[in-house]
């Protein structure tokens, strides 16, 4: 009953906070002292009035703010994010577009960041201080401190172009064309059309961009990992496992790691949100069609409603992700579901 | 232990290993099967801009080579300097008073629906570019009202004697859509159409021309997909598909060229050039374009200030380093004599670098009572010229004046975020920008003369100087090539040394392309003309 | 703690590194003047995009400029961003973050709501929407990122403060009679805030990633400013010529490498968990 009632507060927090994220978007871009008129007219067109009066009446930009303000939250409320100034196409529909490329590298990201971020944090604490300690936690510092347009290039400069190891950019090669689309996940509607080549193309593909948002992400994950799973085996109750005699791998794979893991849980949730919001940079330079890259477009020609919808789609990936995290929490942690 | 954990790293670095491995393997394969040679698909890259692909909307760069592929107009470009030539049109004949132009039809045009094409459909399209009220309505400004006596036959009516209107004619958004089809979309041509139009969402994700490709496949921000008209009424190429990869890095583009997964690479840049200078595979081609930046002063002296005063004017005019900021913008940068630029008809060239005189600037400066210079904000955008960023200028333009004693503090101001507004309000004092031909013909510089749209957005109104404002109407009305010619020389040396702008450089469009194609040629209104481009 | 640190240096190499990394660039910035070769916006045509040589030993850029020299200025920029940043997200982190957690209640609730918006919101795009309303300067910048990055530390107070609150000399000053303010400022905050200077350590790096990110991306200070993100960003222009955006990305990569390390070390040492032997 608690449970539910946990549930349902949350829920009701995130229709609130939704609301609210949409207010400040919708204000903030409204404070731009840009107009979306200037922004998508050409040179010659804004210096007739007739155009730039058509192009304001159709999107309704003519109305006073508070009309349009009132207007945008009553579709919003219809599930209706409106139609991009930018492309005449409705936002939700843009999104469906660019989210399934974008959580199709996320995922394959977080997936390769938590595997040796996990793997290294063991490594790390199990050898703590040694110079295996201090070579991992260098590497982990490393990706934390690259920027990652700069890392980018790089790589693409190497494992591409002087030596061929990864494919180029983009998300399959142009000798396949794109599956028909079932989840928006190149790799599973390959899969699902049973073209096996498609599927292993789409996956190397995503390989290089996956690892330079990996870096960031595994860094972290490694130093979280490193820190509790040293916290956990100073507990009394690992020092009397270790009393009886049982090795150190034994009793970290055993004992230690499910209680380490816990907070490790908290800094992959909140990688794979950061993910899904903060690639810009990597999709642009990989010509990777998702989020990233439409929110930057939105935001250099003030298409006010496409900014709204992706910084929704954005917050709310947030959101769920952390209570889904929660909620994983008290499954792993006995303790928290009894709090 | 020891030996537990090495086997944990061993296997760590397998898994990795292998994932590499099969990363290699796949892309061996890919480069294989997509190194398109002995297929008769040829992969473009471009830089994005691509926000619509309805005709009566679009005026970006790249689109306009999409449609260029994909419908027709009655006039084209078959050559860079060149003037527009009948495409559609068969024949065509001027009225003695220059308002009326008749243009028949070829025998046996077809839409790619099958459709046949009659001049109700040029009628169609035309009105409806222009009363769309869009982007390039513009063009059919001087279009008062067009008859069709009969199927073949279609007749203008102009507002004015109008120079420019065949090439006028040759752009994109007089472009010829298969009026059956795109009605049934909600399309209409009524006066009302800005409102009442409805076939935009139809014409982003498909083509309805007669073009020799067809657009089967739209995914915005990423890839264009064109595939041979199968009712193509003309002769077409060897070309079956193109694909165009939507994809701004200079780098990218570079290397995907290099390693043969694309053909034909669209932004490149000096130094990218360099990297491919000596791959044989590869075609390199820097042409010179008619996209100009210039240095604007606002002749308003509450907003401009200093540089609103003609003598400050001439002495940055005389402080500029051109042949400096041509090596900035790289090879084939060319300075244009004035506000008509080198190539286009009429024009008188470029400007010669000699004209640079420091000391002469520095006495006109103090001519204008300033001796010890002054301090000044530039302002400027993050847009980029042909690939060379505007605050590059601005750099050049600071270091420049600094030796003539005028402190320049450049202040960047995106276009979104309040410079283009302020730019079209007339309200920027000082800054750097460029302007990009919509259509190719010299009376789209007009507009920098008193009175014109850009002139008006350095503050120089007709009244201020009626007598360099009357040149516009000269040069629009000119009946003949040699009137004409002789209007636009008067335009220019009216600009020379007079005036609030500075055309500073012609950018070059650098681009390189698979040395397995043939007939890649640059074009100012299409950048390639993908109907010409051949497979060896 | 004096003794500690000293202990630091010796058992954990790479906080020495980072110290000494850390140092090497604020003095380079403190004495650019002195330390550079060249005036870092002079432009020499005749030089252009020249490879790294004796005259120029980082080599030069699209305008002749020297990229040592300029490398060596940025670090003014790039540095007090990354610091300025961290101490005002720091100090408005704490005492929200403090006033959120010892306060409690509903108004606890309403405060960490307001926060976790803008945490949901995606940073970047945050960011870019700031500047375009403010103008892209380096000062609006800062601010930028100083909205989106004070969140993370009011959650990270917050949460410290919830368990200092319950120790005993914070009930004994409460029932002393000590105003709430009071207890606040000598007891609360004190006492939390070490975690708090923790994570500004490794976040000075953060900032400065951000903030060359924002500057990759056009926003930011004006050029000829020798900033290093924009250095990177102009030159990925010329990509073939390494030096170019090699150098400037080599400083913002050594110098978050540097925080990181100093954080790392500090953590292990202030973490009173993990000060324990294993």
């Amino acid at each position: 009953m608690d449970r539910l009632k946990f549930i349902g507060k949350r829920l009701i927090y995130l229709v609130v906070m939704m609301f609210g994220v949409a207010t400040l978007v919708f204000i903030l871009t409204k404070l731009i002292p840009g107009d979306p008129v200037t922004a998508n007219l050409s040179q010659r067109a804004l210096s007739d009035p007739t155009i730039v009066e058509a192009y304001r009446m159709k999107y309704g930009l003519d109305k006073p703010l508070i009309v349009q303000y009132g207007l945008y939250i009553r579709n919003l409320l219809r599930l209706d994010l409106g139609t991009s100034i930018r492309t005449n196409n409705p936002v939700l529909a843009e999104l469906g577009r660019c989210y399934p490329a974008t959580i199709e590298l996320a995922l394959f990201a977080i997936v390769i960041a938590a595997i040796f971020g996990i793997l290294f944090g063991i490594i790390s604490a199990v050898k703590r201080n040694s110079i295996i300690d201090q070579i991992v936690r260098a590497i982990s510092v490393t990706g934390v401190s690259l920027p990652s347009f700069w890392f980018a290039l790089i790589m693409l400069y190497f494992l591409y172009y002087k030596f061929p190891i990864f494919p180029g950019p983009g998300r399959l090669s142009n000798s396949f064309s794109a599956p028909v689309n079932v989840t928006g996940l190149y790799v599973i509607d390959s899969l699902l059309e049973g073209d096996i080549p498609k599927m292993f193309d789409a996956i190397s593909h995503l390989l290089l961009p996956a690892i330079v948002l990996a870096a960031f992400t595994m860094g972290l994950i490694t130093r979280t990992t490193r820190s509790n799973l040293l916290d956990v085996m100073s507990t009394d109750y690992i020092r009397t496992a270790k009393a009886k005699g049982l090795s150190n791998v034994k009793l970290i794979l055993r004992h230690a790691l499910g209680n380490a893991l816990i907070p490790v849980l908290t800094v992959i949730g909140l990688g794979l949100g950061n993910l899904l919001g903060g690639m810009v940079l990597v999709e642009t330079i990989f010509n990777w069609p998702g989020v990233g890259q439409f929110a930057y477009q939105s935001v250099m020609s003030n298409d006010f409603p496409s900014i709204i919808g992706v910084a929704l789609l954005i917050a709310l990936n947030y959101m769920v992700i952390n209570t889904v995290v929660d909620i994983l929490y008290g499954i792993i942690d006995p303790r928290v579901r009894v709090s | 232990m020891k030996k537990r954990l090495l086997a944990l790293v061993l296997s760590a670095a397998m898994v990795l290993g292998l994932v590499a491995c099969g990363g290699s393997g796949d892309a061996e394969k890919s480069t294989g099967a997509a190194a398109p040679s002995g297929s008769n698909t040829v992969v473009l890259a471009c830089g994005s801009g691509f926000d619509t692909m309805d005709p009566g909307q679009v005026y970006e760069k790249y689109p306009q080579m999409v449609l260029n592929a994909t419908y027709e107009t009655l006039f084209k470009f078959y050559s860079n300097d060149g003037a527009a030539e009948p495409l559609l049109a068969d024949t065509y004949e001027l009225s003695e008073d220059g308002l009326t132009l008749t243009v028949t039809l070829k025998d046996g045009l077809k839409f790619a629906s099958g459709n046949d094409m009659t001049s109700a459909d040029v009628a169609f399209s035309i009105m409806r570019a222009k009363n769309l009220k869009g982007n390039p309505s513009f063009i059919c400004d001087t279009i008062e009202s067009i008859d069709t006596p009969d199927d073949k036959t279609v007749v203008f009516h102009l507002t004015e004697r109008d120079s420019a209107i065949v090439s006028k004619l040759a752009y994109s958004a007089c472009s010829v859509l298969d009026s059956a089809v795109v009605k049934e979309q909600g399309a209409t041509d009524a006066e009302d159409a800005s409102t009442a139009d409805a076939a935009q969402s139809y014409l982003d994700t498909t083509s309805a021309g007669s073009g020799m490709y067809v657009m089967t496949s739209y995914t915005p921000d990423s890839e264009i997909v064109l595939e041979k008209n199968p009712n193509y009424w003309g002769e077409a190429t060897n070309v079956d598909k193109y694909i165009i990869k939507i994809q701004d890095d200079a780098n990218t583009q570079m290397m995907t060229l290099s390693k043969g997964d694309i053909d034909i690479a669209l932004n490149m840049t000096a130094d990218t050039m360099d990297e491919l200078k000596d791959d044989s595979n590869v075609v390199l081609l820097n042409s010179p374009t008619k996209t100009v930046s210039f240095i604007m002063m606002n002749m308003d002296e509450a907003i401009g200030g200093p540089v609103s005063n003609p003598k400050v004017q001439q002495a940055i005019r005389k402080a500029v380093d051109y042949a400096g900021i041509q090596t900035i913008c790289g090879e084939g940068t060319v300075t244009p004599y004035s506000i008509i630029q080198d190539g286009f008809f009429g024009s008188l060239g470029q400007r010669d670098a000699s004209y640079r005189n420091v000391e002469e600037a520095k006495t006109l400066l103090a001519e204008a009572g300033y001796p010890d210079g002054f301090d000044v904000d530039l302002t400027v955008c993050d847009l980029a010229m042909e690939g060379i960023a505007l605050t590059d200028l601005a750099q050049s333009v600071k270091a420049n004046l600094a030796e003539i004693g005028i402190n320049v503090n450049i202040v960047s101001n995106p276009w979104a975020a309040g410079y283009g507004d302020d730019y079209r309000d007339g309200k920027l004092g000082f800054t750097v920008m460029y302007w990009g031909t919509d259509y190719s013909d010299p009376n789209v510089q007009l507009e920098f003369l008193a009175g014109g749209i850009v002139g008006l957005r350095a503050g120089w109104t007709a009244e201020m100087d009626p007598e360099n404002a009357a040149l516009y109407k000269k040069a629009t009305s000119a009946a003949t090539d040699d009137e004409r010619i002789e209007a636009l020389k008067e335009v220019q040396e009216a600009t020379y040394e007079n005036g609030p702008f500075i055309m500073i450089a012609q950018a070059p469009c650098p681009l390189a392309y698979s040395a397995r194609l043939d007939n890649v040629m640059f074009f100012d209104a299409y950048t390639v003309d993908l109907t010409q481009v051949t497979i060896k | 703690m004096g003794r500690s640190i000293k202990k630091l240096f010796k058992s954990n190499y790479l906080f020495t590194l980072g110290v000494i990394i850390c140092v090497f660039w604020i003095v380079m910035a403190i004495l650019a003047p002195v330390v550079a070769p060249y005036n870092p916006i002079a432009q020499d045509l005749t030089v252009r995009l020249e490879a790294p040589s004796a005259a120029h030993i980082f080599g030069t850029d699209n305008f002749g400029q020297d990229i040592f020299s300029r490398v060596i200025y940025g670090g003014r920029y790039s540095l007090l961003a990354g610091c300025i940043t961290v101490i005002l997200a720091g100090i408005i982190g704490t005492f929200y973050g403090a006033i959120a957690g010892y306060v409690g209640g509903q108004i606890d609730n309403v405060m960490m709501r307001v926060s976790e918006m803008i945490l949901s919101f995606p940073s970047l795009i945050l960011a870019m929407i700031i500047n375009a309303v403010m103008g892209s300067s380096l000062f609006n910048t800062m601010f930028a990122l100083v909205i989106v990055a004070w969140p993370t530390y009011a959650r990270m107070m917050r949460s410290v403060v919830l368990s200092v609150k319950e120790n005993e000399y914070v009930s004994a000053s409460e029932v002393l009679g000590a105003s709430k303010m009071r207890i606040l400022m000598k007891e609360i905050i004190p006492n939390s805030v070490q975690s708090v200077l923790i994570m500004a350590t490794t976040d000075i790096g953060n900032q400065i990633l951000m903030f060359s990110t924002l500057s990759f991306l056009g926003l930011g200070s004006a050029p000829p400013t020798p900033e290093w993100g924009m250095m990177v960003s102009d030159g990925v222009d010329y990509f073939n010529k390494f030096w170019v955006a090699g150098f400037p990305g080599l400083a913002i990569f050594t110098m978050a490498v540097g925080a990181n390390f100093i954080g790392d070390g500090l953590r292990d040492l202030l973490d009173p968990k993990l000060r324990k032997n294993f």
